[in-house]
């Protein structure tokens, strides 16, 4: 037994080699700077387990990315396990995230309604809010794609539905605002930082829209590790002797929001 | 012999039955286990002075895993790759390859546009990746192809375009993508190709980047009619395979009377069309 611990203490007695009384390990340095210091301009880390023989996620022809897992192991990138790490991150990917039918039990794939009536020039309603926890301080990226729906009346009161006939142009636009305060609302500075404004314009005389266009936008944001909520707004301009009915996210929408970490 | 292990015990590097060797732990549980919460491993290998590959401060530079296990860093090409990047991806004809007949209001997409460079737009992936797609896919919108061949009825038209992937199979022709099975993703089903009348969806697929656009136009002889283009930028994970990424359309109106089938063409403008992949392995 004496025998079979002294061959292990030979085995490991190079590392003691540039052992301070700092607790670090130092391999071909006596002055080691990290716990665990690799010296030498061409030195690096042999992980077996990581490598084509031993690891089915190394093919062994490109390089595999290595991540850090939740212990702080080495470990591949793994598509199969849905814990595995990923390329690239997303807190969020939905792919329909403002509801078709909100007004139940009407189905007509309307989305959420921002009316402007007579009298009104403009009108802005808050479409859909998205919840987001990020995770440590990051930027974050948002794509999505919202679909609109018009109509000379009422969306949320179901059709017969009539088409906007009155030959002038209406625009909608579609952006979103962060409540970084948690709060539960858009106020202070978050009023005036807008993001991922897309705008389009809309105009008929005999016949209306009956598909889906879609905005698409996407903007940046750099967050600190927190709880945020995503406002998305929609805004209708049109003539004051007018009524524009607008859904938003009547049909298939999408958002994406990855984080650069 | 007894120096050595007053300096063994001093790192508290401790030696199991498994050959595992802990630094500031006596209960390793890996192989090589460092604890504490700021301990650090430095390969100076992967320095910035020592190698290339690392760009050094103020950026982050990416570990990989070669074929040995050996930790390593990536050039650009290991990172993320450019798999397909096309000045002009689709041909750019307006006949029955391009076409989207709108008949009705429109019944719902259909595929349309054939890559101008196939082997060009062929991509495989060795393995799994999530794939990002920006692409502009210009489009063309009449009656026929005339000097007074325009819409003219001042109908509202949307023209939705969406992208999906055709997979390569054992027993496909390779270097026919258009007869390759469209890549399914069975929790994002889309009918990528409905038959004329709408009632039988011929072929399903799994559609991204969506964009919809609105034409309109009130004269028959005059009008912007041609490179128009809708743009859209999206994310998608693929397994491991080879591809080739293809467009659909819908053009929808909401009332056909008085101009009947209205022709759109797909591509032939200039299409811009980027796909990059973040590999996984």
């Amino acid at each position: 037994m004496e025998i079979f611990k002294m061959k292990k203490i030979t085995l490991f007695l190079f590392l003691c080699i540039g052992v301070l009384g700092f607790g670090q390990v130092g391999i071909g340095t006596v002055n080691p700077q990290q716990e665990l210091h690799v010296a030498g301009s061409n030195s690096t880390l042999r992980v077996e387990s990581l490598n084509s023989i031993n690891n089915s996620l190394n093919d062994g022809v490109n390089l595999s990315p290595v991540f850090v897992d939740s212990d702080g192991n080495l470990t591949l990138g793994d598509q199969a396990n849905v814990g595995g790490n990923k390329p690239i991150n997303f807190l969020i990917d939905v792919g329909d995230f403002i509801a078709d039918d909100p007004y139940s039990p009407i189905i007509l794939g309307t989305g959420s309604v921002v009316n402007s009536p007579l009298g009104s020039a403009m009108a802005v309603d808050t479409i859909a809010t998205v919840a987001l926890v990020v995770p440590q301080d990051a930027i974050v990226e948002v794509k999505y794609g919202v679909t609109l729906i018009i109509t000379g009346n009422d969306l949320t009161l179901g059709c017969p539905c009539f088409y906007h006939t009155y030959d002038e142009a209406i625009t909608m636009n579609t952006y979103f605002k962060v409540d970084l305060n948690g709060n539960g609302v858009i106020d202070g500075t978050e009023v005036t930082n807008i993001y991922g404004q897309k705008g389009q314009y809309y105009e008929t005389n005999f016949g209306g829209s009956i598909g889906y266009p879609y905005m698409n936008g996407q903007g940046y944001l750099e967050l600190p590790a927190g709880t945020y909520t995503l406002f998305f707004y929609g805004e209708v301009r049109d003539n004051t002797g007018s009524y524009s009915s607008v859904g938003f996210g009547g049909a298939q929408d999408y958002l994406k929001i990855r984080v650069y970490n | 012999m007894r120096k050595i292990f007053v300096c063994i015990v001093t790192v508290l590097m401790s030696l199991s039955i498994y050959a595992q060797v802990g630094i500031n732990t006596t209960n390793p549980q890996e192989e090589l286990h460092l604890a504490g919460a700021n301990e650090n491993i430095r390969l100076e290998g992967l320095s910035d002075t020592n190698n290339t590959n690392n760009l050094g401060d103020n950026n982050s530079s990416r570990v990989f895993a070669d074929a040995n296990g050996d930790l390593v860093l990536g050039s650009a090409s290991n990172t993320i790759n450019m798999l397909v990047d096309s000045e002009n991806y689709l041909d750019d004809v307006e006949d029955p390859t391009s076409l989207i007949n709108q008949t009705g209001n429109a019944f719902g997409y259909d595929p349309a546009g054939v890559p101008t460079n196939i082997s060009g737009a062929i991509f495989t992936l060795t393995s799994p990746a999530i794939i990002e797609v920006n692409y502009s896919v210009s489009w063309s919108v009449y009656k026929t192809n005339s000097a007074s061949g325009r819409i003219d009825d001042e109908h509202a038209r949307i023209v939705q375009t969406g992208i999906y992937f055709r997979e390569f199979s054992v027993g496909d022709n390779a270097a026919d993508p258009t007869s390759w099975a469209a890549y399914t993703d069975p929790a994002n089903v889309w009918c990528i190709d409905v038959n004329a009348s709408g009632t039988v969806c011929q072929e399903t697929g799994t559609m991204i980047a969506l964009n919809g656009q609105f034409y309109n136009n009130a004269d028959s002889k005059n009008g912007a009619y041609q490179n128009f283009q809708n743009t859209a930028s999206d994310y998608i994970q693929l397994p491991a395979g080879t591809y080739c990424a293809f467009f659909a359309g819908q053009l929808a109106v909401g009332d056909t009377s008085g101009t009947g089938a209205v022709k759109m063409f797909l591509g032939s403008g200039t299409d811009d069309l980027q796909i990059i992949a973040y590999y996984f392995q």
